[in-house]
């Protein structure tokens, strides 16, 4: 009986400590397997929105948002996530949220124009330019290296100009982050190669697995099989 | 040693170091793109104008024609917030009158007289007179005035004269702009 006492209380605790406790502020949660990357976020315009607080701003406005990213996977050692802008256009990426009853590409270029953005990874620097000039450009950027519960922080800075005139009330901009994770086991790393039907997108290529580490794996495979049939063999020649 | 045993061996240890080496060096990369949003708000204000009915009701304003001097009329103006931000109110005041030559005079306060509330309004420089706190969205001022009189004194030349009570309403957003009505800036411009 007190052993069975012990094994609830240790359950119970085993519960507790698993429990999720959700950082203030955004979210993006990699999960890894089918659920790949959550976006938490209370942001009336969904929660792949992570501005929640970026909404209605007015002249002088200085307004932040913090972001927390976090590896949850478990079938990696660790995971590597970057950060990549993806500017807009009206063909390759169209708006896709509620702006894009009000707004071009154009017109929103030049309302996130007006819009000064700082963000900080703890004491680097990540962007700190106007938002036409972030949303402007593709780039990528390596937030780190996660084992599974580790996590990063970002801190948004938006400053508003008080000299923001009347033509930019009521307007929207949408600013498309992209994020990125590569999943590793412990050893050599393998640099990505160009997947067919994958998007290349400059210095990173997504959306596909490595040609040569299948090549390796399958190849290991059938070294061990043969190893272990021939093992087996040579055992039962002797036994006879 | 014989072959055998040498053959063990060597398998075995095959296995081992494929196993140490980590061969499956596989990764996996994958994405998800988030949509982030920005908006922002604005400020507005409509001038809203009633008066008082013979029935005691109130209704919307129309001009009054056939005025007499002396008579009070009900002019009930208010200034209604209808767009998202809090804002700073004030309403420009212009009293004229267009005489039956069509001289118009202008700063005509002493005939046409105001009874102004001097408790909610603030009256600045220019004719202006501020709301002496902010309005936030859905908001109704209290009125500027409730009664309109022509001066029961008045010249000949105002026979058949037309009274003009033009009143202009104009808002600045509170949000970085001061703590009160009389230090805020970025009023439009006349």
């Amino acid at each position: 009986m007190k052993r069975k006492l012990i094994y609830i209380l240790l359950l119970s605790l085993a519960f507790l400590g698993v429990t999720d406790v959700y950082a203030e502020g955004s979210e993006v949660r990699f999960e890894g397997g089918a659920e790949n990357f959550v976006f938490i976020s209370e942001s009336e315009e969904g929660d792949t929105d992570l501005f929640s607080n970026l909404k209605n701003v007015m002249p002088g406005d200085v307004l932040s948002e913090q972001i927390t990213v976090t590896n949850f996977a478990s079938e990696y050692d660790y995971v590597k996530i970057y950060l990549k802008t993806e500017p807009h256009n009206e063909t390759n990426n169209p708006l896709e949220t509620d702006i894009k009853e009000t707004e071009t590409v154009a017109s929103m270029a030049d309302f996130l124009a007006q819009l000064n953005m700082k963000v900080l990874q703890g004491d680097r620097v990540v962007f700190d330019n106007s938002l036409g000039q972030i949303e402007g450009q593709e780039k990528t950027i390596l937030l780190g290296q996660f084992a599974k519960g580790e996590s990063t922080g970002l801190d948004l800075t938006l400053s508003v100009p008080m000299e923001l005139g009347n033509e930019y009330m009521h307007r929207g901009g949408e600013v498309d982050w992209v994020f990125v994770a590569e999943g590793f086991m412990n050893g050599e790393e393998d640099e990505p190669e160009d997947v067919p039907g994958a998007a290349d997108t400059g210095a990173l290529t997504i959306f596909g697995a490595s040609a040569r580490g299948a090549a390796i794996t399958t190849v290991a495979a059938v070294i061990v099989i043969f190893s272990i049939v021939g093992i087996a063999y040579l055992i039962r020649r002797k036994n006879r | 040693m014989n072959k055998q045993k040498l053959a063990v061996i060597i398998l075995s240890l095959a296995v081992i170091v494929m196993v140490a080496m980590g061969a499956t060096s596989a990764y996996f990369a994958t994405s998800e793109k988030a949509h982030n949003v920005i908006t922002s708000s604005g400020v507005g204000v409509e001038l809203i104008e009633h008066r008082i009915n013979d029935d005691g009701e109130m209704v919307p304003f129309e001009d009054i024609t056939d005025a007499e001097p002396g008579e009070i009329y009900s002019k009930i103006p208010q200034v209604f917030n209808n767009d998202d931000g809090d804002v700073w109110v004030r309403v420009k005041v212009l009293r004229t009158a267009k005489l039956r030559d069509g001289t118009v005079l202008e700063e005509e306060d002493d005939k046409l007289v105001v009874d102004f509330d001097n408790v909610n309004w603030l009256q600045g420089d220019n004719n202006y007179y501020y709301y002496n706190r902010s309005l936030k969205n859905g908001e109704l001022t209290e009125p500027l005035f409730t009664e309109v009189k022509i001066a029961e004194e008045l010249d000949n030349k105002y026979n058949g004269a037309t009274f003009g009570l033009k009143l202009i309403a104009q808002a600045v957003q509170v949000a970085n702009n001061g703590s009160d009505v009389l230090s805020a800036e970025g009023w439009p411009e006349e």
